[in-house]
C-alpha cells in the first residue's frame, strides 16, 4: 500500500467535558480526493485546525511526508506543504486579485524582507501569480479588488493563493460553502482537475459535490469517526444514513 | 495599494513643494522666522512619517513613538555636549568622546532608536489592539521618567547644546542651510518610505495590517514583519529627534512625553493615514494652525480637537484624500 502523505494517529483534543475530536485516525494518498464530512458540530472544523496547527491535538499525532508535525505552528506548516482554503473567504480585501496571488508566492518563495525592488514590476512574483490566477479561472479579473469579487469569484481566489502555495497537500475546508448552483458546477470541475496536482482533503457540506468528486470519505459523527470508504460504501451505510443524511442534509 | 489617481500625485507634488516655496518666498523677503517654521514642519514631518509606516501602513498604533523621537534627541544632546566640554562619554573599555558632525550623530540616533524599538516591539508586539497601544505607551513613560530622574544630562531642566552642530560644507546656524539639510532628509525619507511600501515587504505589511491569519496561511510570520517594520518606524522617527535637538539647540524630557506621541499620531490622521506625504501635510497644518491660532488665543488646541474631529467624522483619509477628492481611499 501506498505510505500517506498526511495521516492523522488517534487525535484527540477536549475542550472541558467535551471531546471534539475522539482518537481519530485519517490519512491521505497522492492523487485522491478524501472527503469529510459529518453533521454540524461533529468536530470537522476542530480536526482540519489540528492539520493546520491552529490547535495542538491533546493526544495522537499529525504526521506529514513521513514526520511528526505536531510541533510545527501554522506558518511553517503551510511552508512545508500544507496549503488550506478558508470556510469562509480569508482574504486581503484591499489588494487586488493579482495581489493576493502574488502575496501567496511570495510567502512560498520565502523572500519577504526585500524592501526597496518593486513588488509590481517583481516578475518572479506576478508571472506566477497570473498563471495560478488564470487556473483558478479568474485571469480576467486580476485586477478587481477583492472586496469587489462575488462570492463565488473569492473562492477560485482563495484556489489561485493555493496553487501558488504548491501544496504537497490542498486542505479545503468548505470550498463550495455559500456559493450557488453554477459556482458549485465550475469550482467541482476545477477541483476535479485539482487532484493531480496534490491530493485534497476536502471537508465539505455539498453532498453532490461530495460524491462527484471523492475517492474515499470519511463520516465523523460527535467528534468519532463512524464510517469510512468509498462513495458508495458510505451510500449504502445504514448508520451513516441514520446519523446524518437522515437528517436531510 | 493599488494605482493612485493621478490627482493624488499633483496634491502630493503640491504638499511636498509648499515648504521651499515658502522658505523661498521668505528668504525674498527676510522672514527668517517662517523659514525656521518650515524647518520644524519638516522635522515633524519625518518623525510622523516614520510612525505613519508602522501606524498607517502597519496598523500598530503605537503610542510611544515619542521615545524614539526623545532617543534620537538625546543621542544629539548628549554627543554635542560632551563635543562641547571636550570630555568624552567613556572611556572603559574603549572610548567614546562628543561629537559635532551631523552625519555621525544621525547613524548614533539612527542604530540607538532602532535597538530601542527592538527592545520595546519584542514585548509590545506580542499583542494587538488596545494592550499595544498601553504597552508602547508605557515603555516610553518609562523612559520619560528615568530622563527626568536622571541627573547626568539635565533631568527636568533639559540640557543645551549651544551650538548646532555642523553639515559638511554648510553654515548650519543660518536657518537657509539647516533648512535645505532637514528638506532633503525628509525627500530622502519619504522615498525611502514609498520604496518599502511598495516593495515584497510592503506587501505583506499590508497584509498583516488587514488579516494576519491569511498571512500565516501563506507561510510568513506576521511577528516578523510587524517587528522590522516597527524597527525601521523607530528608526526613522529617531532621526528626526536628532534634528529636533538641532533645531531648538535644546533637548528636554518633553521630546519623551505622551504629548509628543500624542501630536505625531495627530499630524498622521489629520493628514492622512496611510498616505504618503499625509505626515507632512498634518504636521504642516498643525504647525501653522499652531502659530496663527496661538498668536489669537492660548486655547488654540480647542480648534485643533474641533479640526480632527471634522476630519475624523467628514474626511475619513485626512486632508490627502479630501484634496484628492476620494475621501475613502483607506478602509
Amino acid at each position: 500500500m501506498v505510505e500517506p502523505i498526511l495521516s492523522t494517529a488517534a487525535i484527540t483534543k477536549r475542550f472541558g467535558a467535551l471531546t471534539a475530536c475522539d482518537a481519530v485516525d485519517f490519512d491521505l494518498r497522492a492523487g485522491e480526493i478524501h472527503a469529510l464530512i459529518g453533521p454540524n458540530g461533529a468536530g470537522k472544523s476542530t480536526f482540519i485546525r489540528q492539520i493546520t496547527g491552529e490547535q495542538v491535538p491533546d493526544e495522537g499525532e499529525v504526521s506529514f511526508d513521513g514526520a511528526n508535525i505536531n510541533a510545527l505552528d501554522v506558518p511553517r506548516r503551510s511552508a512545508a506543504g500544507l496549503a488550506r482554503t478558508f470556510q469562509i473567504s480569508s482574504l486581503i480585501d484591499d489588494f487586488t486579485a493579482l495581489e493576493n496571488v502574488m502575496l501567496a508566492v511570495q510567502g512560498h518563495s520565502r523572500r519577504s524582507f526585500s524592501f526597496f525592488r518593486r513588488a509590481a514590476n517583481d516578475k518572479a512574483l506576478t508571472e506566477p501569480a497570473m498563471t495560478h490566477l488564470t487556473d483558478a479561472g479568474l485571469g480576467s479579473r486580476a485586477n478587481e479588488k477583492a472586496a469587489s469579487l462575488s462570492h463565488g469569484e473569492r473562492r477560485q481566489l482563495e484556489l489561485g493563493m493555493a496553487l501558488a502555495l504548491k501544496p504537497k497537500v490542498f486542505l479545503m475546508d468548505e470550498p463550495m460553502a455559500g456559493i450557488g448552483p453554477g459556482g458549485s458546477v465550475v469550482l467541482t470541475s476545477i477541483l476535479d482537475g485539482l487532484r493531480a496536482q496534490a491530493p485534497i482533503l476536502l471537508v465539505e457540506h455539498d453532498m453532490d459535490a461530495v460524491f462527484a468528486l471523492a475517492d474515499r470519505v470519511t463520516v465523523l459523527v460527535g467528534g468519532k469517526v463512524i464510517a469510512h470508504g468509498s462513495v458508495d460504501d458510505i451510500r449504502s451505510d445504514p448508520q451513516v444514513r441514520e446519523a446524518y443524511l437522515g437528517e436531510g442534509a | 495599494m493599488g494605482f493612485k489617481m493621478s490627482r493624488e500625485r499633483i496634491v502630493d507634488l503640491a504638499v511636498l513643494l509648499m515648504l521651499p516655496a515658502a522658505v523661498l518666498w521668505a528668504s525674498a523677503t527676510g522672514e527668517t522666522f517662517t523659514i525656521t517654521l518650515a524647518t520644524r514642519i519638516a522635522i515633524l514631518a519625518i518623525a510622523a512619517t516614520g510612525l505613519n509606516l508602522a501606524l498607517g501602513n502597519g496598523g500598530l498604533v503605537s503610542f510611544g513613538h515619542a521615545a524614539f523621537f526623545g532617543a534620537g534627541g538625546y543621542v544629539c544632546g548628549i554627543l554635542a555636549s560632551h563635543a562641547f566640554t571636550s570630555e568624552p562619554l567613556m572611556t572603559v573599555p574603549f572610548l567614546i568622546e562628543g561629537t559635532k558632525s551631523m552625519p555621525v550623530i544621525w547613524l548614533v540616533a539612527i542604530v540607538v532608536s532602532a535597538l530601542l524599538a527592538a527592545l520595546i516591539g519584542l514585548f509590545a508586539l506580542r499583542t494587538a489592539g488596545v494592550y499595544f497601544i498601553m504597552l508602547t505607551l508605557a515603555f516610553a513613560q518609562m523612559i520619560y521618567y528615568f530622563a527626568i530622574s536622571f541627573p547626568g544630562y539635565g533631568g527636568e531642566d533639559g540640557l543645551p547644546t549651544y551650538v548646532r552642530n555642523g553639515f559638511p560644507g554648510l553654515n548650519t546656524l543660518v536657518p537657509l542651510p539647516f533648512f535645505i539639510v532637514c528638506f532633503v532628509v525628509l525627500a530622502l525619507v519619504i522615498w525611502l518610505v514609498d520604496r518599502f511600501t511598495h516593495s515584497r515587504f510592503g506587501l505583506a505589511l499590508a497584509a498583516a495590517r488587514q488579516n494576519g491569519e491569511r498571512l500565516e496561511a501563506v507561510g510568513i510570520a506576521p511577528f516578523r514583519i510587524r517587528y522590522v517594520a516597527f524597527i525601521l518606524s523607530g528608526a526613522i522617527t529617531g532621526l528626526a529627534g536628532a534634528l529636533y535637538t538641532d533645531l531648538n539647540r535644546f533637548v528636554s524630557p518633553s521630546m519623551l512625553s505622551w504629548q509628543t506621541s500624542g501630536e505625531l499620531i495627530v499630524f498622521i490622521i489629520l493628514g492622512g493615514t496611510a498616505r504618503l506625504f499625509g505626515p507632512l501635510l498634518g504636521a504642516a497644518l498643525f504647525v501653522v494652525l499652531e502659530n496663527t491660532l496661538g498668536g489669537w488665543t492660548e486655547h488654540w488646541q480647542f480648534f485643533v480637537g474641533l479640526i480632527l474631529l471634522g476630519v475624523v467624522l467628514f474626511a475619513r483619509g485626512g486632508a490627502i484624500a479630501f484634496l484628492s477628492g476620494k475621501a475613502s481611499h483607506h478602509g
